[in-house]
């Protein structure tokens, strides 16, 4: 299959003809009202979703420092088995104080990691939509790839701003 | 980033004017979108009931922007002309025609289409342009081509534009779907699409 | 976009997954590169919401019953 850049080549004539049958009809077609909604504020991401991106944050932000699961479990004195739950298993739910560990070692505000590992109340939905855009976003492989850091510090800078 | 130079009808004097279709919509675009269709439309629907907004009023251009872009099966347009936006579209290249004669074969779906809010009868008489509809239709035409396709095209139509999908393009409808909040789904054959592009 | 700096790729098929890529090439009216491509970009979209916590979902017409379509 042959594939070169899509141009548009018709002629002058064609568009008169074309657009004479046109005319002033209505043109729109997509998703009808109700099911987007404007601002994230009306989305469907549940706290399972932003699990997921806090989950894959903690393990970017490890491998970001070249970290292993043991070095991050040391620097926040916590236990590696519950930080490899959270980058796992979006199901599980950590403590609260695991988090804002967690957080003193990032250098974050504890309350949007809070938001995100579903222990608060959500504040912003823009901060959820951010976090499952980056989830989207992100590979567990081994290295970060330039794409996952500007991914990564994309989403620091989002959290970071909700303070 | 491809350009091609089309043509739109200024609706005042019945002229074509030349326009640009690029396809690939940037920030620029989205930020035209934010800066000019949105207050034009918020102007619009200020006053009025849900049911006498246009359907499309609530979408977020951006927020879509920002799911698409990174997934190889999705392909964006924008229309410029005198240096505004006149028109934007999404579509999508790996789903699968339903309609008989060529069930099962892959279609560039419309995932969504617009006109900016000067462009529509409904909210500005005369319009300022007319085309978009026409040029955003040759374009899901040509990539179908392009990619294989020969043409072939499907969209779920919103209810007021139903008369220019079906009788100005020639598509064929295939029904109210109910898994699309029972909107009327249309596609365009090989045939169809070769009759128009000619 | 259709982008147009390709690099070119060997792919090692059994018989029995040619036999299937060819017969899908037919039904599709498709090059075999061209069902590949729309393989990797139907596998990507779906990969994206699946990451999400979504399920790939069927969906039986005349009894509207549901079954999940599992995934790697």
């Amino acid at each position: 299959m042959k594939i070169k850049p899509m141009k548009l080549n018709h002629s002058k004539q064609w568009y008169e003809d074309r657009i004479a049958l046109e005319g002033d009809a209505e043109i729109g077609a997509g998703t009808p009202p109700g099911v987007r909604a404007k601002t994230p504020a009306k989305s469907k991401v549940t706290p399972v979703d932003t699990r997921i991106a806090f989950g894959t944050f903690v393990a970017l932000w490890r491998r970001n420092r070249g970290w292993d699961v043991a070095a991050l479990a040391e620097a926040a004195a916590l236990d590696p088995q519950g930080i490899l739950e959270i980058e796992r298993d979006p199901h599980y739910e950590p403590e609260p104080d695991v988090v804002r560990k967690l957080a003193g070692v990032f250098g974050l505000s504890p309350k949007p990691l809070l938001e995100l590992a579903g222990l608060i109340k959500p504040g912003t939905p823009q901060l959820r939509e951010a976090a499952v855009r980056f989830a989207a976003r992100s590979e567990s492989v081994a290295a970060l790839n330039d794409r996952e850091r500007e991914a990564f510090e994309a989403f620091v800078s989002a959290i970071s701003k909700k303070v | 980033m491809t350009e091609s130079r089309i043509y739109l009808q200024r609706a005042k004097t019945n002229k074509l004017v030349e326009a640009s279709l690029l396809d690939e919509v940037t920030d620029r675009h989205l930020a035209m979108w934010e800066g000019s269709w949105c207050p034009a439309m918020e102007a619009y629907c200020e006053g009025r009931t849900a049911g006498n907004q246009p359907e499309d009023h609530h979408w977020d251009w951006k927020w879509k922007a920002d799911e698409w872009r990174p997934l190889l099966g999705y392909h964006s347009f924008a229309i410029v002309c005198e240096k505004d936006l006149q028109g934007l579209m999404l579509v999508s290249d790996f789903k699968s025609a339903r309609l008989r004669v060529q069930f099962g074969k892959p279609v560039v779906y419309v995932e969504f289409v617009a006109t900016a809010p000067w462009n529509r009868p409904e909210l500005r008489k005369p319009p300022r342009f007319r085309g978009v509809g026409t040029v955003m239709v040759a374009a899901a035409v040509e990539l179908s081509w392009e990619l294989g396709y020969r043409g072939r095209i499907g969209l779920h139509s919103l209810e007021a534009a139903e008369r220019f999908y079906r009788d100005h393009c020639g598509m064929t409808k295939l029904g109210k779907d109910r898994g699309h909040q029972g909107l009327p789904y249309y596609e365009m054959t090989e045939k169809q699409a070769e009759r128009f592009r000619q | 976009m259709i982008e147009n700096n390709k690099r070119t790729m060997t792919l090692n098929l059994t018989p029995r997954e040619m036999a299937v890529l060819e017969q899908l090439a037919s039904a599709k009216d498709l090059s075999k590169t061209g069902v590949m491509r729309l393989a990797l970009r139907l596998l990507q979209a779906v990969d994206s919401k699946t990451r999400l916590g979504q399920k790939l979902m069927f969906e039986d017409e005349k009894s509207k019953e549901k079954s999940e379509l599992v995934l790697l």
